[in-house]
Order: structure tokens, then C-alpha cells, then sequence
């Protein structure tokens, strides 16, 4: 399952799978919120997250996307440390 | 572990529009269809004898327009950006004139089918013209920019629907043309009237509701998503027919069975749509009957029982239904049963999520955590305005074959569109207004 992930590299694993909209935003925002320094967030979703793109780029974070069983997504993201 | 009341990380979600430009939208189109119930309350059943009658077709550009086509245009202005990552360009603006233009030019629209005022209907003309060519426009040059990966299919049916929409008012055009200059334009009128309405009502708002389903129902009602058959190139195939039915209408002989063949396949496209749906909402895992399903379930049910109706009165062209009953019948299912529900259940799943989004993104100046979505409309009062709505559906749909019954269905509909305003309203005046005066416009 894990399609995002390089072998030995490690994520907060949070699945928001069967939630109804806004709560899996919530539930990731309030994780982003928590993450430490180098740590990243491993998301379980049903749907592709669209309107969550925008407010991660906007915020620094950067986010890699896969389809996992031809119908539900996972998305690591990670906060880009400023120079 | 982090308190679940503490400041959370400043995430800006920026680029959004205001929430008071979809607002405007929201809140206007259902004051357009209380108008509309409450000028068939007034008018009883003279407009509701024929749909040729000058004022029942008052009354149907009142919902048309200022009600589905109002929702669906502040819909869009604020799906592209959140959904797309599009930006519709001084969206504002753009916004605030489309708006603007829709209302005066649906008023001056159904004035001059009541009066049959020829003056009414060049200004009616002028402004609607203006607002949807700047709407489509605006919508055009956005659609050409990057959209971010994920949305394709919703662009896809947004594309199909924006086209329907400009065939519509080209047809609408020329048949107000006729009205507006009386004696100086020929044109086959029937034929175009059948048109215009095949264009605004399969295309335009057909192709809408089910691109937006495709989206919504699995991220609101919790569904499975669609099978992708439907989501695949099934719009761009209704888009084909619905081409195909138009090219094809006034031919005689093997052309006229060709057309037949279109609208048949047309028909069966949208009941497929409606079942899937219907199935959908059944297979769900958590199948709670809320308000916005309630809507969506009476929504599909319209739309098989008006394809269902068409083929019927298709099938026999003689008798019972070729009579004038059947095409106003399937004009209230399509309009109220169809169109107005599925609306009506999306402004209670978009409105109160836009109150929530916004209220999150000023959470940063606030510091308040947002209440939770399914407490900004309480749902009690949602289910009594669905039972309001559901009643007078069946009363209108009666009303078709016992005129007795329009004047208080009629009622009964205006009761509903009422009572859907105040729900939206006070959603957003208690939980947005109350909690910061200023930030419904400054807010960005």
C-alpha cells in the first residue's frame, strides 16, 4: 500500500477514508498543524483532495499524490524547509 | 496532544472568492422561484393550461433562469477556483455585473411575456445577453489557464454545460428577436422553442448537475464515486446527441426516425444517470436520510419518472397522452421535481460548507474555532422545508389534470422557496455577519 514511500522512509500515517467534507480537511490541517521538523504526513482519502492542493502550496508544504486500488488516494505531504 | 480549541497554524487558503459573491447568487434564486409560485398563486390555473401561454412561460423563465441558472452561475464562479484552480478573472467584478444583469434582465423577461410588451423584451434581451456573454467569457479565458490534476472530469462537464448554455441563449435570442421586433423576423418558432428548451434544460442544466454530481455526491453524501462509464465520455456522448437531436428535428422520413432515435438515447442517458444515482445513494454505508439526500433522492426520481412521462407520451402520440396535460407534466417534474430539488439539496451541503471554509480561513483573525458543518442549518428545519417542497411537487404535477390544485400547490411552492431562504439566510447572517460585520466583503 505503501506506493509513495521509498524503502526505509517513514510517515504519520492518518486515514480519513468514509468522512464526509470538511472533516477530512480538518482532520489534515489539524495534523499538518502537529507535524514536527522533517516529519510527513501519509494521508488515506476516498477522493482526490483538490482544494487542498492550493492551501498546502500556498503554505509551503509540497505533497505527492497516487490512486492506490483504481478508486481511494494517498498523499504525502511534507513542509519544504525555507533556505 | 493539541487542545482541539487551540489557534491553529495560520494556513492561508487564499485566492478564493468572497463569500458574499456566490451568497448573492444563493440567496437570490430562491426569491426568484417564491416570485414565480407566488405569480401562479395569483394567475390560478390560466398559466397553467398550455406551455405556449405567455404566462407560463413568464413563469418558467422566473425558475430558469433566476433561480436554476442563478444558482448554477454563483456555483461556478466559486467551484472553478476551490475545486479547479482556476481563476476566473476579476471575478468581483465579473461577478457582481453578471449578477446584477441576470435579475433586472429575468424581471424584464417575464414582464414582457405577461405584457407581451415588445420594449420589455429588446431590454429583457440586452441585459441577459450582456450578463451571460460576460459570465461565459470570463469562464472561457479561465478554463484556457492550468487547472490543477484531479479535476479534469468536473472541467469536462463544466465545458459541455458552458456550451449548452451559449446554444441556449442563441436560440433564446432569436426567439425573443421575434417577440421584440414583432413583423420584421420569420422563424420557425415551435421548432426553435423545442430546441431552446431541449438545449437549456438536457444541456445546460442536465450537463451541470451531473458533472457537479460526479463531484458532490461522493464528497458530500458519502457514496461510492460513480462507475466510469458514467464519469468516462458519457456527458460528451449526451452532448453528441443532444447535437444529433437538434441537426435531425423538422427532417421527414428515415430523418424523423433518426431524431426519435437521438431522444430515446437521450432519455435512457439521463434515467442511467438517475439510477446509478438513485443505486448509489441506497448502497451508501452510512444511508442517514438527510436533508440533501431527501432533495437529491425526489430529484432522480423526477427526472426517471419525466423520462419515463416523455417516453409514455412518445410511444402513444395519440389519446390521453398527446394531450396538453403531458408536456406541462413533465415540465413541473423536470423544472420543480428535477432541476429545483437537486438544486435546493446542493445549497444545503454548498452553502453551509462555504460558511464553515470561510470561517475557517478568518480563523487566523478570529481565533474561534468553526462549529461544526452539520449545526450552521439545523436539520429540523431543513426536513420541514423538504416536506413543504416534496407536497407541493405532488400538488403541482396533480394540478396539471386538476386545475383546482395549482393555486394552492403554487402557494405551498412559494411557502418552500421562503422558508429555503431563511434557512440559507440565517445560516450565514447568524454564524458569519454575527461573528466578524466586516468580513463577508473583505475577507479575500
Amino acid at each position: 500500500m505503501n506506493t509513495l514511500l521509498e524503502r526505509g522512509e517513514s510517515a504519520r500515517l492518518l486515514d480519513v477514508g468514509g468522512l464526509e467534507a470538511p472533516e477530512p480537511m480538518v482532520r489534515i490541517l489539524e495534523a499538518l498543524d502537529t507535524l514536527g521538523p522533517g516529519e510527513r504526513l501519509r494521508v488515506l482519502i476516498d477522493r482526490e483532495p483538490v482544494p487542498l492542493y492550493r492551501i498546502l502550496l500556498r503554505n509551503g508544504y509540497q505533497y505527492r499524490t497516487a490512486l492506490c486500488d483504481g478508486q481511494h488516494y494517498e498523499v504525502l505531504i511534507w513542509l519544504v524547509p525555507t533556505a | 496532544m493539541k487542545p482541539l480549541d487551540a489557534p491553529q497554524r495560520a494556513l492561508s487558503f487564499g485566492g478564493n472568492p468572497p463569500l458574499s459573491l456566490p451568497m448573492r447568487y444563493f440567496l437570490s434564486a430562491p426569491m426568484f422561484a417564491a416570485l414565480a409560485a407566488a405569480f401562479l398563486a395569483w394567475q390560478g390555473d390560466a398559466a397553467l393550461l398550455t406551455r405556449w401561454s405567455p404566462l407560463t412561460l413568464a413563469i418558467t423563465h422566473l425558475l430558469v433562469l433566476g433561480c436554476l441558472s442563478m444558482t448554477m452561475i454563483g456555483a461556478m464562479l466559486q467551484m472553478l477556483p476551490v475545486v479547479a484552480g482556476i481563476e476566473v478573472p476579476r471575478a468581483r467584478l465579473v461577478g457582481a455585473v453578471v449578477h446584477l444583469c441576470l435579475c433586472a434582465g429575468t424581471l424584464a423577461l417575464a414582464c414582457a411575456f405577461w405584457q407581451e410588451s415588445p420594449p420589455l423584451f429588446r431590454a429583457a434581451m440586452a441585459l441577459l445577453l450582456a450578463g451571460l456573454v460576460l459570465f461565459v467569457g470570463a469562464c472561457t479565458v479561465a478554463m484556457w489557464q492550468y487547472h490543477l490534476p484531479g479535476s479534469g472530469a468536473v472541467v469536462a462537464g463544466i465545458r459541455l454545460a458552458l456550451a449548452s448554455l451559449v446554444l441556449t441563449m442563441i436560440l433564446g435570442g432569436v426567439l425573443a428577436s421575434v417577440f421584440a421586433w414583432p413583423g420584421l423576423i420569420q422563424a420557425p418558432m415551435q421548432r426553435l422553442t423545442d430546441l431552446h428548451a431541449l438545449w437549456g434544460m438536457l444541456g445546460w442544466v442536465g450537463l451541470l448537475v451531473i458533472g457537479v454530481a460526479f463531484q458532490v455526491m461522493p464528497m458530500f453524501m458519502l457514496t461510492e464515486p460513480y462507475p466510469k462509464y458514467l464519469t468516462g465520455a458519457y456527458s460528451t456522448w449526451l452532448f453528441i446527441l443532444l447535437g444529433g437531436a437538434s441537426l435531425s428535428s423538422g427532417w421527414t422520413g428515415p430523418g424523423a426516425a433518426l431524431h426519435m432515435a437521438c431522444l430515446v438515447l437521450l432519455a435512457a442517458g439521463y434515467a442511467l444517470f438517475g439510477g446509478t444515482t438513485l443505486y448509489l445513494l441506497a448502497r451508501r454505508k452510512r444511508p442517514r436520510a438527510d436533508p440533501a439526500t431527501l432533495f437529491w433522492r425526489t430529484a432522480m426520481a423526477s427526472l426517471l419518472a419525466a423520462t419515463g412521462a416523455w417516453l409514455w407520451s412518445a410511444a402513444a402520440p395519440s389519446g390521453a397522452a398527446a394531450s396538453a396535460h403531458t408536456p406541462l407534466a413533465i415540465g413541473v417534474l423536470l423544472i420543480v421535481g428535477f432541476a429545483l430539488s437537486a438544486v435546493s439539496g446542493m445549497l444545503y451541503k454548498i452553502v453551509p460548507f462555504l460558511t464553515w471554509y470561510h470561517l475557517q480561513d478568518a480563523r487566523s483573525v478570529s481565533g474561534r474555532k468553526p462549529p461544526n458543518i452539520n449545526q450552521i442549518i439545523p436539520e429540523r428545519h431543513a426536513q420541514w422545508q423538504y416536506g413543504a417542497h416534496l407536497a407541493s411537487l405532488l400538488m403541482l404535477l396533480a394540478a396539471c389534470w386538476q386545475p383546482a390544485l395549482v393555486r394552492p400547490g403554487a402557494a405551498l411552492l412559494c411557502a418552500a422557496c421562503l422558508a429555503l431562504w431563511l434557512n440559507l439566510g440565517s445560516a450565514v447572517s447568524r454564524h458569519v455577519f454575527n461573528t466578524f460585520p466586516s468580513s463577508l466583503h473583505n475577507h479575500e
